[in-house]
């Protein structure tokens, strides 16, 4: 079985830059409603989600073996 | 992502009721249905056409097994060989990731492979339910793969396992940058897991259901075309509900090794 075709590999690094914006924002968002100080966090936990999303990318991608 | 294919499907309906053609609803097979409606102490225990779906592909995984082993003989017939083949299959995935001490965790990687697999599978039986396009179904099985490794951390390591969102040979400098930045990406795993197959699968089905409708829409010179692709694209989708089952189960091995043996 070839486990790394293009279109999943596309979809997997998609999904992982994704969901690491949205936890970013998410928790943002619950600092912001919890210390009453709504453009910061959100802002900065954005960027974190960003970087992490960055990460979390170059981590999947680091972890397929070379193409054949 | 939800919300964007429920404002594409609003917007292809109202398309088909301008040209006053029969309506296209790709995702009407994504309604969850209460068969049995149950109802315990205010929570919701119904039984839907997603859990008997679910119910079915476990039967299935189940009897397929029982069926190939029935009479095990040292020389495998058909049937017992290809359930070896699969047996093989996920201990080589254990082995190579986890190491010599993932095999305690078999048991539950095997599970949870075959579950997925076989709600994939069954989801393509026309009239059917993917309980897999579930974004709760996949939420859950992720959410269980996170907790316990999460717990499993905690339980080898202690409060050392913290060590893990603090990446070694950095500056103190850069620690309060840095250690938000792991807890997020830690934090995004059990999202990505469970919203990769089940955008896959939703996103797989909605593609068929609407290639169905051009196919039992247009006249014969032209049902040909839309009716090769549904062809071409149920094989893409068993290939598809493999490679999924495949991922999840492999990023489950990872998850559980880096909560084994931090680095």
């Amino acid at each position: 079985m070839q486990p790394h075709s293009g279109m999943s590999l596309a979809l997997r690094l998609g999904v992982e830059l994704v969901t690491a914006v949205l936890i970013g924002v998410a928790i943002g968002y619950m600092l912001d409603r919890f210390f009453a100080s709504t453009p910061w966090m959100i802002a900065l936990f954005s960027l974190f989600g960003v970087i992490a999303g960055f990460r979390n990318m170059y981590r999947a991608a680091s972890s397929i073996p070379p193409m054949p | 992502m939800f919300a964007l294919t429920a404002t594409a499907a609003a917007t292809t309906a109202v398309h088909a009721a301008a040209s006053s053609a029969p309506k296209m609803d790709p995702l009407h097979h994504f309604q969850v249905i209460k068969i049995i409606p149950i109802s315990l102490f205010g929570i919701d225990l119904s039984i839907s056409n997603s859990v008997l779906w679910m119910w079915i592909a476990m039967a299935l995984a189940f009897f397929c097994f029982r069926f190939a082993l029935r009479q095990p003989s040292i020389v495998p017939g058909r049937a017992q060989s290809l359930a070896e083949a699969g047996f093989q299959f996920i201990d080589d995935i254990v082995n190579e990731t986890i190491g010599h001490d993932g095999k305690q965790f078999f048991p539950y990687i095997f599970t949870l492979f075959f579950t997925i697999l076989f709600c994939n599978l069954t989801g393509l039986i026309p009239g059917s339910f993917t309980a897999t396009s579930q974004i709760i179904v996949t939420g859950t099985f992720a959410m269980g793969v996170f907790i316990f490794s999460t717990l499993l951390g905690f339980y080898r390591h202690g409060a050392h396992f913290l060590h893990f969102f603090v990446p070694s040979g950095l500056p103190i400098a850069l620690l309060p940058l840095m250690v938000p930045i792991e807890i997020i990406s830690y934090l995004a795993r059990p999202v990505s897991l469970s919203v990769r197959l089940f955008a896959n699968m939703t996103a797989g089905h909605t593609l068929l259901a609407v290639l169905f409708f051009f196919t039992a829409t247009l006249p014969w010179f032209g049902a040909w075309l839309p009716f090769g692709f549904t062809v071409i694209f149920t094989g893409v989708e068993i290939f598809i509900g493999l490679i999924q089952a495949y991922i999840f189960t492999i990023l489950t091995c990872v998850y559980i090794n880096d909560a084994l043996h931090m680095h």
